[in-house]
């Protein structure tokens, strides 16, 4: 079976022969992996990662038996980032980046945070992120030769690819250009600039995906959206508010992505204990749900525990995720992770429906041995029928 | 007679505004407090924080949010910036319950956990030294020893930071001050096992427990 077929029984809830496998990490964990496997001189020639900006060589996605592959479109030709000097940069996103200890935090320059008068938001959106919304001009001049022509070599040879969309997708945008506090405020007490700006991302994020469709579409098999809505514990809003606010933008997304392209399948990305609200994204039309952290919310009704969601959920969703980065991986031992990923595969992948993945990228504070070992143990332990 | 009825309402009304999470409605109302000579203590802990109580109940019920935490939070924190400035014109200063320094730690900025504790030990009663995000052990080290704070409250988000948290309780070890202050932690990747393993005194899963592992930890 080639990966991408391995990939789309899973989401569609059919048992291929193994469970199919994807990555997710850091710079730092890359390394880490590279260093254990003593890869020298590899040719890193895959783009990681949009955020990161880094490229991973195809010796590891075969060493780690991966079945998706990232891809990413690159930015216009004559777009060159800026770096200021207090030391932050513009990121592969075009938001304005700082790297504090191992991280680059984007939310530390929100360009619109002091818009109070929602009829000035409009033009200070276009105004004051002018270089980064050039970034996902559909118009603006790309090579994009060399992308398509590595997309191309990627699906012949069988992987399954995926890129993200626009902006991460709708959720998490608005509040990097408000300010976190902010959005949240705006969400609650200032319902119209709340929802300008909601609408002032979605026409960015729907017209870029557009056109990545049209030019990538063809070998794409996923596209990840969504966005952050919730903390370890609870959500950052209510359901109420993310319904409201967001059903009817993500409805349209997701019907212009599946009218477009019918075989793309479109995966939330969304971290934290975000229980309450995986109906709304299942009736959306969302086909997977990454990265599943099983320890969000625990003992809460907001619990992210795989065994009960693949419970209530395990027909209509396909779970992307849930190998533990929080506590297994980088506080566990080669046991304890053996016991992890027997232990996910065992609640998620019966009947199809499971991507093993880390819970979330893995981080500098796991080695190279333990990444490698959860997809050593995803091998040994994940070919159909799961009878233990 | 009048001015009890007045002031009674004025309190109902500082709480319910915390309790519905309205910043402007909770100035108004501690600038009410003051016009009307409310003693302090009483806007605080018959007002205030009896609003955040709700608040409380209404996010364990799963009612409300970290959106109305940060709102209440917020409120909370205007409202003690206009009433405390004129404690003395009051003549009443509110007896401390306790000093604490309080950060997120070295090499990581996240910020919003750690103010909402911040805001919800203030409200609580304590002096809180609140030194930001990305701290350094020698920064801690230093408010302690300038304070004499009893409490040490750290904060991390990232497990790759959360190590930091270990760094600075051997700092205070060094220095010599690990008996004479209790250290507590909070932040999603920890928990009660990793605050036993690196040698802190508590661990609360959120705002609400750290007040309450603060006011227990203080007693002893």
């Amino acid at each position: 079976m080639i990966p991408r077929e391995r990939v789309i029984k899973a989401i569609e809830h059919e048992e291929p022969d193994r469970v199919p496998m994807s990555l997710w990490l850091t710079k730092e964990a890359y390394e880490n992996i590279k260093n254990y496997l003593n890869y020298k001189d590899i040719e890193e020639n895959i783009l990681w990662a949009s955020d990161k900006s880094f490229y991973i060589s195809k010796k590891l996605i075969k060493r780690l038996n991966l079945d998706i592959v990232q891809i990413h479109l690159p930015p216009p030709i004559d777009y060159k980032p800026k770096t200021w000097p207090d030391g932050s940069f513009e990121g592969p996103t075009g938001f304005r980046t700082k790297k504090v200890g191992l991280y680059y935090e984007y939310t530390l320059y929100p360009t619109l945070s002091d818009i109070e008068d929602v009829s000035d938001l409009e033009d200070k959106f276009y105004e004051r992120n002018k270089r980064q919304l050039y970034l996902f001009d559909p118009n603006a001049p790309r090579d994009i030769k060399p992308t398509i022509k590595q997309a191309k070599e990627l699906y012949e040879e069988g992987y399954a690819l995926s890129t993200f969309s626009c902006l991460f997708g709708m959720v998490e945008a608005p509040w990097y250009y408000r300010g976190l506090k902010n959005w949240l405020i705006d969400l609650v007490q200032r319902p119209k600039i709340a929802r300008k700006m909601i609408e002032l991302v979605s026409k960015v994020v729907i017209e870029y995906d557009k056109f990545v469709i049209d030019t990538l579409g063809e070998y794409l098999t996923e596209i990840i959206g969504g966005g952050d809505v919730a903390t370890q514990n609870s959500m950052q809003y209510s359901p109420k508010i993310f319904r409201e606010y967001f059903g009817e933008v993500e409805r349209l997304y997701v019907n212009t992505i599946k009218k477009k392209a019918p075989h793309i399948k479109l995966c939330w990305h969304g971290c934290g204990a975000m229980r309450p609200v995986i109906k709304d994204i299942i009736e959306w039309g969302y086909d997977i749900l990454n990265p599943i952290q099983p320890y969000a919310g625990l003992n809460t009704p907001f619990s992210m525990d795989p065994a009960s969601l693949k419970e209530e959920y395990g027909d209509k969703i396909c779970f992307e995720g849930a190998i533990d980065v929080q506590k297994t991986l980088p506080r566990g031992t080669l046991k304890d992770i053996e016991k992890e990923v027997k232990m996910r595969i065992k609640q998620l992948a019966p009947g199809g429906g499971y991507i093993l993945a880390p819970s979330h990228n893995f981080q500098a504070d796991t080695s190279g041995e333990k990444i490698v070992a959860v997809y050593d143990y995803a091998i040994k332990y994940g070919k159909y029928p799961i009878n233990f | 007679m009048r001015d009890e009825v007045k002031m009674k309402e004025i309190l109902e009304k500082l709480k319910e505004s915390i309790a519905n999470c309205d910043i402007e409605m909770t100035k108004n109302m501690a600038k009410e407090a003051l016009k009307a000579n409310i003693p302090l203590s009483e806007a605080i802990f018959n007002g205030l924080v009896k609003g955040l109580e709700i608040v409380g109940e209404k996010y364990e019920k799963g009612e409300y949010f970290l959106a109305e935490l940060i709102m209440a939070g917020e409120a909370m924190h205007e409202a003690l910036n206009i009433l405390i400035p004129k404690q003395d014109i009051n003549k009443e200063k509110i007896p401390s319950k306790g000093k604490i320094v309080i950060g997120t730690v070295e090499g990581d900025i996240h910020d919003i956990g750690k103010s909402l504790v911040s805001n919800f030990l203030r409200a609580a009663g304590y002096e809180v030294y609140d030194l930001g995000v990305d701290v350094p052990s020698e920064k801690f080290i230093e408010k302690i020893k300038e304070t004499n704070a009893n409490i040490l409250a750290l904060s991390a988000l990232l497990s790759t930071t959360m190590v930091n948290m270990a760094k600075v309780i051997e700092a205070l070890k060094k220095e010599g001050l690990r008996d004479k202050v209790k250290v507590i932690i909070g932040g999603a990747p920890c928990d009660l096992e990793f605050a036993r393993k690196i040698g802190a005194d508590g661990y609360g899963k959120d705002a609400y427990e750290a007040v309450k592992i603060v006011n227990e930890l203080i007693k002893k």
